[in-house]
């Protein structure tokens, strides 16, 4: 039981995460790996707001979501969009953000060093739910990552904007000829991938502590998410991220800890092999 | 200026050591990304199961030379293994699948220490011939050797990618519809490249641990990975000689670094020291894939990406 | 006369089996989604013929050249020489002496014009990387023959002079005669061509069907999809028209220019 509400924690953080990283495969068609690093961004930003500033948890959760939309946003405006008009290769593109990655991760350690640090909070004594212990944070990454997956749904059914973002991933030369802003949408894409990769990693940082390479241990889960639910396919996604969350903490009653990781990508390199377009459907 | 020369002199053989060490290691990487355009975010992991299969099989009683081959050769079979899932999709995915196998290979490195003595690592493994070469010679030994199997490996990937086999691998990094339609089975190019660069990069985790004569966890760390990526597009991605100089401005570039702050104060601690080297390394592979990819000694019209 | 005898060791035409049909295409079917691309297209080609494939846009034309090629998986029968290609790999295909063309020509861009031709030919020993290791002598060898056929085919082109210049440096028409030439450097019985005029100035254009003719003089098979009409009928010997995934008509060429209902096909799907 335990273990199945800290999969479904964790689930739902890799949920949320996964839907920037798998929306920006899917539109720019090309694979983002910095993006854990942006989850990470956020999470240390949230704690310098609300320990070195001193705002409430509540208000530093909402300026680690603007800094890292507005440093996704300006990521657009310097390095991708420049690149696309140059009909930059694929490759290239994957080689430029693991370069980010590197720089935004070291610039991290850089500025806060190595040791992991966490939110000034109170400390509560989780209650019992069936056997088993949930604490305060867990219920609310939970209740928080519900809503923000909600948001989203919303965003992608009902809105304007959601509707062209739908119909850029699906076919870019299509949306562009019907007249959709392609570079307007994109930058939308970026502002609410990231906007759910921030929340994300401010969430994380709740429920485990802050380090620079929170993200990049982040990162294969996601990958492994996406691929499972199918890339460009939120809902496979979130999907997706919850059973690798479940499978990830539920692989400890049998392996050890230090191999939770390892299992997501055991159930990645077995899902390309078997069914490589992901089990919800999605991109080939 | 004898006494100079003598203090430099052993600084200039570490350099050169690292370097030729991390050349064999790049030219693994050039095989496969610079070649055939595949995109390995996880060779440290085969410098890892090379390194560790030799000084294991070593210190267990196995001759050394045996336990090389055995280290090489392993090296390539995981090059096999992942293959044969990725190669046949999208490019990327060799990517993600790669970075991911070298953090999962540093953790059974890390927990199973059984096998890898874990964390506190390895060392007492015999060095080749150690015996015969008086020990305050042995580096220069060392470096002699190493400048050999160097050179033994560029010449024989030159001969290999001059050769018809070569063609067809530059073709798969054009455009691989073209190979595909002419009858070439790419798929199976593919994983030869893969497999030959892994071995490689084996091959050069061998000399690592005969150099540093002490292995752990640590020695391989993803960033490694990026170590012989810079390498590759600093020298000009597809170029053998330009990744061999890249592996040299590299080492001289870390070297240059550790001791900065005796020429010019540094206005941080050691351990930002490593993070602002980082980042740097990060800035360079962003900067140059955006506005010099062909590499400083790389020709335009030889370079697998853009168009 | 010096082009002729180069061409001749150029054209393989010895042909598996004894029918006269190199190539038959069975209902093949290819659906794509609700759409149905190719819904039971059946086509013969005569040995030693060129059939133009025409036909107004989203006829399924180039869906039948990938199911006839490999590229694509639908259903269906397609033999091949006397052989079942439908399930074969596009690679094995090529080998088995089917080759094709792209519509937008696809130049190995870094690497020059004589290395483009040089790879083609199917099964060199300096393929195999034990080949290159072992057997250098041979392999060499081997080399210099395929350099030298290699030529020949760029001199039959009239573009041996751009032998060192990279591939992507070539104009367009160039391009599509590298195209062209490293396909026949496969020594293929049956050539797949797709759109060979189009984007191709007249004189370039007469050139290239000049090129197809001589070549099926010396026994090569065609199978051209074009959407310039004057142009594929001249060179053509029977005609097959495609509208909505299904064959409409087939003839000879001057039977299809005189029919109606052609013409209306293709003002209808331009429309």
């Amino acid at each position: 039981m335990q273990l199945i509400i800290n999969g479904l924690v964790i689930g739902s953080i890799i949920a949320i995460t996964a839907i920037g990283l798998s929306m920006i495969y899917k539109t720019l068609n090309f694979v983002n790996f910095a993006h854990g690093d942006f989850v990470a961004f956020a999470a240390y930003i949230a704690f310098f707001a609300n320990k070195e500033l001193g705002v409430h948890l509540a208000v530093a959760f909402l300026i680690a979501i603007l800094a890292t939309m507005l440093l996704g946003v300006s990521m657009e405006k310097v390095v991708w969009r420049p690149m696309r008009r140059k009909k930059a290769s694929r490759t290239a593109l994957i080689i430029i953000s693991i370069g980010f990655a590197l720089v935004l991760r070291n610039t991290l350690l850089f500025i806060w060093g190595g040791s992991t640090r966490c939110y000034d909070i109170p400390v509560r004594r989780g209650f019992d739910f069936f056997g088993a212990t949930i604490t305060h944070n867990q219920v609310l990454v939970i209740i928080v990552a519900f809503i923000l997956m909600f948001l989203l749904h919303y965003l992608l059914s009902r809105t304007m904007i959601g509707k062209a973002m739908r119909a850029l991933s699906d076919n870019i030369d299509l949306a562009r000829i019907s007249g959709i802003n392609v570079d307007q949408v994109i930058l939308w894409t970026w502002v609410i991938g990231l906007g759910l990769a921030a929340s994300g990693g401010v969430l994380y940082g709740l429920v485990t502590a802050i380090r620079p390479s929170m993200g990049w241990y982040l990162l294969l889960p996601m990958f492994a998410a996406i691929i499972l639910g199918g890339i460009g396919n939120p809902y496979g996604t979130i999907a997706g991220g919850m059973v690798i969350g479940l499978s990830q903490e539920l692989s400890t009653a049998v392996l050890p800890t230090e191999y939770k990781f390892a299992v997501s990508f055991v159930v990645m390199a077995v899902m390309l092999l078997i069914k490589p377009e992901g089990l919800f459907g999605g991109a080939k | 200026m004898t006494e100079l020369l003598g203090a430099i002199l052993p600084y200039i053989t570490t350099i050169l050591l690292f370097a030729s060490i991390y050349a064999v290691f790049a030219l693994g990487l050039n095989l496969e990304w610079g070649f055939t355009g595949l995109i390995n975010f996880g060779h440290v992991a085969f410098f890892a199961i090379g390194a560790y299969t030799t000084v294991l099989l070593n210190i267990s009683g196995c001759p050394l030379i045996i336990s090389v081959i055995a280290g090489v050769a392993l090296a390539g079979f995981f090059g096999f293994l992942l293959g044969i899932p990725t190669l046949r999709l999208r490019e990327d995915y060799l990517a993600i699948v790669t970075i991911g196998f070298s953090e999962v290979v540093r953790s059974i490195l890390l927990n199973e220490e059984w096998l890898t003595r874990g964390p506190f690592g390895v060392h007492g493994f015999d060095r080749p011939f150690q015996d015969a070469v008086p020990y305050q010679h042995y580096n220069t030994f060392l470096l002699i050797l190493f400048v050999a199997i160097l050179a033994i490996v560029y010449f024989a990937l030159e001969r290999l990618i001059q050769s018809p086999w070569g063609r067809v691998l530059k073709s798969i990094r054009e455009d691989e519809t073209v190979p595909y339609a002419l009858g070439k089975n790419v798929f199976s190019y593919k994983l030869q490249s893969l497999i030959i660069g892994s071995a490689i990069a084996g091959l050069a985790g061998t000399m690592l641990a005969f150099y540093i004569t002490y292995i752990n966890p640590c020695t391989f760390k993803p960033i490694e990975t990026f170590y012989a990526w810079i390498i590759v597009i600093l020298g000009g991605t597809a170029s053998n000689k330009g990744t061999i100089v890249g592996a040299i401005i590299l080492w001289a570039f870390f070297s240059g670094t550790k001791f900065i702050d005796r020429i010019v104060p540094v206005p941080f601690e050691s351990h930002q020291m490593g993070a602002f080297r980082m980042i740097v390394i990060g800035l360079l592979l962003m900067l140059l894939m955006m506005y010099k990819p062909e590499g400083i000694f790389g020709r335009k019209e030889e370079l697998a990406l853009s168009d | 006369m010096e082009e002729r005898r180069n061409l001749r060791y150029l054209t393989d035409q010895s042909l598996g089996g004894d029918q006269m049909n190199i190539l038959t295409a069975r209902n093949l079917k290819k659906h794509f989604g609700g759409v149905k691309a190719v819904d039971g297209c059946s086509i013969d080609i005569e040995s030693g013929t060129i059939v133009g494939l025409i036909g107004p846009n989203g006829a399924g034309k180039t869906t039948m050249f990938n199911l006839i090629s490999g590229f694509e998986r639908g259903s269906g029968e397609i033999t091949f020489k006397g052989q079942r290609t439908d399930n074969l790999s596009p690679f094995k295909i090529a080998r088995c002496g089917m080759v094709r063309t792209f519509q937008i020509p696809r130049a190995l861009t870094k690497m020059s014009v004589l290395e483009n031709l040089m790879l083609a030919p199917t099964m060199q020993r300096g393929e195999r990387i034990w080949n290159v290791c072992l057997r250098r002598k041979k392999v060499l060898e081997q080399e210099q023959t395929i350099k030298e056929k290699s030529m020949g085919i760029l001199e039959f082109f009239e573009i041996d002079d751009l032998r060192d210049e990279y591939a992507g440096a070539l104009s367009g028409g160039q391009k599509k005669l590298l195209e062209m030439a490293r396909a026949i450097a496969i020594d293929p019985s049956l050539m797949l061509l797709d759109e060979p005029f189009s984007g191709v100035n007249p004189t370039l254009s007469r050139k290239i069907s000049g090129h197809i003719d001589e070549l099926r003089e010396g026994g090569m098979t065609f199978l051209i999809i074009e959407h310039d009409i004057p142009a594929v009928t001249k060179i053509s010997d029977r005609i097959v028209v495609m509208n909505e995934g299904r064959v409409m008509t087939e003839g000879k060429p001057e039977e299809i220019k005189r029919r109606k209902d052609v013409l209306d096909v293709y003002l209808g799907g331009e429309g």
